[in-house]
């Protein structure tokens, strides 16, 4: 017979519950445990008509792919968070993108600018990353 | 000397076990659950905004999911020309939800006391 | 009276806080529950630019889970995982547009790179509890 922990919402009989619904915690499941979060910085400016593309990158050394998720902001639009990036175009012609990609050891942030309008356009993105002790297995 | 709770998943032997997948509960100081705010569902007309307010004060962990048909999609706040053009954003009050699609949608979403931007 | 579990922070008196950020584990608080994962295997084929093709896999459930997930890929950037509406981060990239769940699946909606064919994503999914 196995053993477990749990804890039913409240009116719910903890015994006779089954729907994982019914539990504020059940060790029948897995959770979502952090291992790290940080904050980053990309800067970089586009002369019309490009596109650029700036990296910023953080060492995590878990030695595998693990879930992590970030929100993302444009220093021109600070009180916007985005969740896992954006994909904006700014008044002008200005396009800028926010994307990351993970790898066993590191995570590398991308801020993608292109510049439709005229002369040359700066910006700054902020990436707020969470990496969580949950491999992947990829 | 500090003291944690580490509940294994079902068949895993909690004494001996030593991946951190293989626990449900792995409270140690640098191992912390996620813990749930709100849950709902909020529905919204096509190219409408959706807000829903949490008051917490600082920036929380937040997933919101677009129902589409027989569907539910998660969102990113990044790309409003994908398959599932809904985007949003997190502020420290509130959820801003965009719907891009043809029609009123249905998002359900999880607010989370968890910190979104730090530990 | 009403019994609780709870595991404080280090350096944060588990009988006084009352802030749930003070808590690493607290019985009273719902606790997000990953309530099935897994993996596979899929094949797109280059069509072009902008060839979009969807990966998927049955989950199992009953219902139709909000679902987060990933996947593997390798380009000269060297391999790497993505998280859904990443953008390339090279010219010549795949990008992970979404991730849906129907009554059945999981599937992953990739476009490949226009200069890659027969590409294989490892995609992972993680299927979380129902919000109401």
């Amino acid at each position: 017979m196995g053993y477990k922990i749990a804890s039913s919402k409240a009116g719910v009989n903890v015994g006779t519950a089954t729907a994982p619904n019914d539990f504020n915690y059940s060790s029948d499941y897995n959770t979502l445990k952090y291992y790290t979060a940080g904050t980053i910085r990309v800067a970089g400016s586009a002369v019309f008509p490009n596109t650029n593309r700036y990296f910023g990158t953080i060492t995590h050394g878990l030695g595998y792919y693990p879930f992590f998720s970030f929100f993302a902001t444009d220093d021109s639009s600070a009180t916007n968070f985005y969740p896992y990036g954006f994909v904006a175009v700014g008044a002008g012609g200005l396009t800028r993108t926010a994307c990351a990609r993970m790898g066993t050891n590191t995570m590398r942030f991308m801020y993608k600018i292109t510049n439709a309008s005229s002369g040359t356009i700066s910006g700054t993105a902020t990436f707020y990353y969470k990496i969580y002790r949950n491999n992947t297995n990829l | 000397m500090g003291y944690t709770m580490r509940v294994s998943l079902p068949s895993i032997d909690a004494l001996t076990n030593g991946t951190i997948d293989q626990y449900s509960v792995y409270a140690d100081s640098d191992n912390i659950l996620i813990k749930e705010f709100s849950r709902g569902t909020i529905n919204i007309a096509n190219l409408a905004l959706g807000t829903v307010n949490h008051n917490l004060g600082y920036i929380p962990l937040t997933f919101v999911f677009a129902k589409n048909g027989g569907s539910q999609a998660f969102l990113a706040g990044g790309d409003a020309n994908s398959s599932f053009p809904a985007t949003y954003t997190v502020g420290t009050g509130n959820v801003v939800i965009t719907n891009n699609f043809s029609g009123t949608k249905t998002f359900n979403y999880f607010i989370f006391y968890d910190q979104g931007t730090t530990l | 009276m009403t019994q609780v579990i709870k595991v404080s922070k280090a350096g944060i008196n588990v009988g006084t806080a009352t802030d749930p950020n003070s808590f690493i584990f607290d019985s009273t608080l719902n606790t997000f529950k990953i309530v099935a994962t897994g993996t596979v295997l899929g094949t797109i084929s280059a069509g072009g630019l902008g060839n979009t093709g969807t990966v998927s896999t049955a989950h199992g459930l009953s219902f139709i889970p909000p679902v987060v997930g990933f996947i593997r890929t390798t380009s000269s950037a060297g391999t790497t995982i993505l998280h859904p509406t990443a953008e390339e981060q090279i010219s010549a990239d795949h990008i992970f547009r979404s991730i849906w769940a129907d009554g059945t699946n999981v599937n992953f909606e990739i476009r490949v790179a226009s200069d890659i064919s027969g590409t294989v994503f490892n995609c992972r999914y993680y299927a979380f509890e129902v919000p109401l």
